[in-house]
């Protein structure tokens, strides 16, 4: 072999090629699953939609509760729906493949960290990224619910923003968790388990939190998919007034909602950060 | 670093300068009394090294000496303990990415993304160093070829032999021109054909100028492949030198190797120590340090001696890590 040289050294950026480069390298891994997951993705709000939004809705609509409601029940749950699922996707994301493929087995993160990227940019780029597949998921089941005719309003547009704050203000603070653990012993079984399954059930994903007993709305409080679920069915519902006063949402609650997503997952990025440096620079 | 002296650069410009001139001759690596420490564990120990451009330096011990300890603080991944460290003429605890973009780094444990095709390993992490899409195809092209790998480059790693993912982590290495290429055991775990393949293209790295700092537990490797190297054993430096010059130095020309049986070596020792400048005794056999092996094998035959077997052989590295701690390199 002659010894051909293609020279790359002057083209080498003292400071790496950024999280624009660790995303690049995501969606490379994106495009290799896409149809899978695409379709697995929309498997799961069409079959959702039919059984709850239509089946369990033709009978809440033809009682009292559509009226209760003042809209039809698929309308309104398809907000917390969408932040429900965006939700599930980015604890996903955040749990396994950070630490099997990022720290243990494939160790990437060790590969990415000899090159000039910074810790912080990895765990950057791997939370922008969940962030991502949080986001097209809810854009996809927005999709499906316009469809189904579950969109009153062009609001329900911001449900896609708002869903991915959500997810990522549970998301961050588990990647700082996945992060850390050296060895996993069902600790992420008992996030699905005992943190998001019954987050689902008990953030008024079905029901107003109205409905539950005061130590149910206080644990509500706690829930980030409540805030998320709130503010979702804020903008797909509030501009229509209902009577029933559902997706009426003051100023203040606003900005409490929006403050309570944005200080976990500010806490959660910072965090994750923080848990990256410490263990890549053992 | 002054800002009229580009990163890299300092050896391709004329010196113009007394101080250029010094800076030219400045080692690409220097530690003093460099450290590291794991919570109350030491396990590297005051160190001193330097490593001056276009040479091959290694670090030759055996398990949990320190090795990728120390070469993790090279790789400005890991911050030092204590003591001083400078790559490149700069402080990694400083300008720790700006390091890292000038190395190429081949860690003992592969870490691949086995999902990935060849080609894309190499794309990804050529993009890592902010270089641009079109200037990685040609280079991806090239090192493939360097890596013998140009047939495999749309395959997906995971099913690659040993040896090809190991070619594939150092072609991936010198995906940025590297003016340091780290290598921590880039041989262990591989089968002999395997090796001297891999070896087959270090040299070449080394010929093209390529500064290869390199750890190995094989004493063939370290004998092959460094200029310099220095012997590593419970985090501390114990000898330093070009291979010929530790064997010189610390052991004789020659070993006699005998083979009495298990339990008759300790006792033979006595009969043949004053026949060699040293013995050691091994759990199978017996280690006589001479100049002329054949001489002693006669000799002891005269005594009246049978060894089981013996052989006469060259000196090695292996019998300079014996004599300065007292054990072997590979258990
Ligand atoms: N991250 C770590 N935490 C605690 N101890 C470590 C860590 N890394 C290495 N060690 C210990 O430091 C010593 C030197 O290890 P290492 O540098 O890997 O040696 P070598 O590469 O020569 O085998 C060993 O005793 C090892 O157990
Ligand atoms: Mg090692």
């Amino acid at each position: 072999m002659a010894g051909r040289h293609t020279p790359t050294r002057h083209l080498v950026r003292a400071h790496g090629g950024g999280v624009a480069s660790l995303f690049g390298y995501s969606l490379i891994t994106a495009r290799r699953y896409f149809k899978v997951s695409a379709m697995a993705q929309l498997g799961a709000p069409v079959l959702y939609l039919l059984s709850l939004g239509i089946g369990l809705g033709s009978i809440v609509n033809a009682r009292s509760g559509g009226q209760s409601l003042g809209t039809s029940y698929l309308s309104f749950l398809a907000p917390a729906l969408i932040a429900a699922t965006a939700l599930q996707v980015a604890v996903g994301e955040s749990t396994y493949p950070i630490l099997f493929g990022g720290f243990k087995f494939q160790r990437i993160y060790f590969a990415m960290s000899a090159t000039p990227l910074t810790a912080q940019q990895i765990a950057g780029g791997v939370l922008a990224w969940i962030a991502t597949r949080a986001a097209f998921s809810a854009t996809l089941y927005l999709a499906v619910v316009a469809c189904f005719g579950g969109v009153r309003s062009v609001g329900a547009l911001l449900c896609v923003p708002i869903a991915t704050l959500g997810a990522m203000a549970l998301a961050a603070p588990i990647a700082v968790y996945s992060a850390t653990v050296e060895t996993e012993r069902g600790g992420f079984a008992a996030i699905f388990r005992f943190l998001v399954m019954p987050m689902f059930l008990f953030s008024g994903t079905f029901y107003p939190v109205s409905s539950l007993p005061g130590w149910g709305q206080a644990l509500a409080w706690l829930s980030p998919l409540w805030h998320a679920t709130e503010l979702a069915r804020w903008a797909s519902l509030g501009s229509l007034q209902l009577r029933s006063g559902i997706g009426q949402v003051g100023t203040a609650a606003l900005l409490g909602h929006l403050a309570f997503l944005t200080a976990l997952t500010v806490a959660g990025v910072l965090l994750t950060g923080w848990r990256f440096r410490v263990r890549l620079s053992k | 670093m002054t800002s009229s002296d580009p990163p890299g650069r300092s050896s391709d410009l004329a010196p113009r300068s007394a101080d250029r001139l010094r800076r030219t001759a400045d080692p690409l690596i220097e530690a003093v009394g460099l450290s590291k420490r794991f919570g109350g564990f030491q396990a590297v120990r005051a160190v001193d090294f330097s490593v001056a451009r276009g040479e091959s330096f290694g670090f030759l011990g055996p398990n949990g000496a320190g090795k990728s300890s120390t070469m993790r603080m090279v790789g400005a991944v890991s911050p030092a303990s204590g003591g001083r460290l400078r790559v490149l003429g700069l402080d990694p605890a400083v300008e720790g990415p700006t390091i890292r973009s000038r190395l190429g780094v081949v860690p003992q444990q592969d870490n691949l993304d086995l999902e990935l095709t060849v080609w894309e390993n190499l794309y990804i992490y050529g993009r890592y160093f902010g270089i641009p899409k079109r200037a990685l195809r040609p280079k991806i092209e090239e090192l493939l070829d360097f890596a013998q790998l140009a047939d495999r480059a749309r395959d997906k790693v995971e099913p690659l032999s040993g040896g090809m993912k190991r070619r594939l982590t150092i072609a991936r290495s010198l995906i940025n021109d590297p003016e340091i290429l780290l290598l921590d055991e880039p041989t262990t775990g591989l089968d002999p054909q395997a090796r001297h393949v891999l070896w087959d293209r270090l040299y070449r790295l080394k010929h093209q100028g390529v500064t290869l700092v390199l750890t190995t537990h094989y004493m063939d490797e370290a004998e092959q492949l460094c200029d310099r190297l220095v012997v590593m054993d419970h985090g501390e430096i114990v000898a330093e030198g070009s291979p010929a010059q530790l064997i010189t130095e610390h052991v004789s020309r020659e070993v006699a190797e005998l083979r009495f049986g298990i339990d008759e070596n300790e006792a033979r020792a006595a009969q043949v120590a004053d026949l060699a400048e040293r013995v050691e005794v091994l759990a199978d056999r017996l280690l006589l340090y001479v100049a002329d092996g054949e001489a002693v094998l006669r000799a002891v035959h005269e005594r009246g001696l049978q060894p089981v077997s013996s052989l006469v052989r060259r000196a090695s590295l292996e019998d300079v890590f014996l004599r300065l701690t007292g054990r072997s390199l590979v258990d």
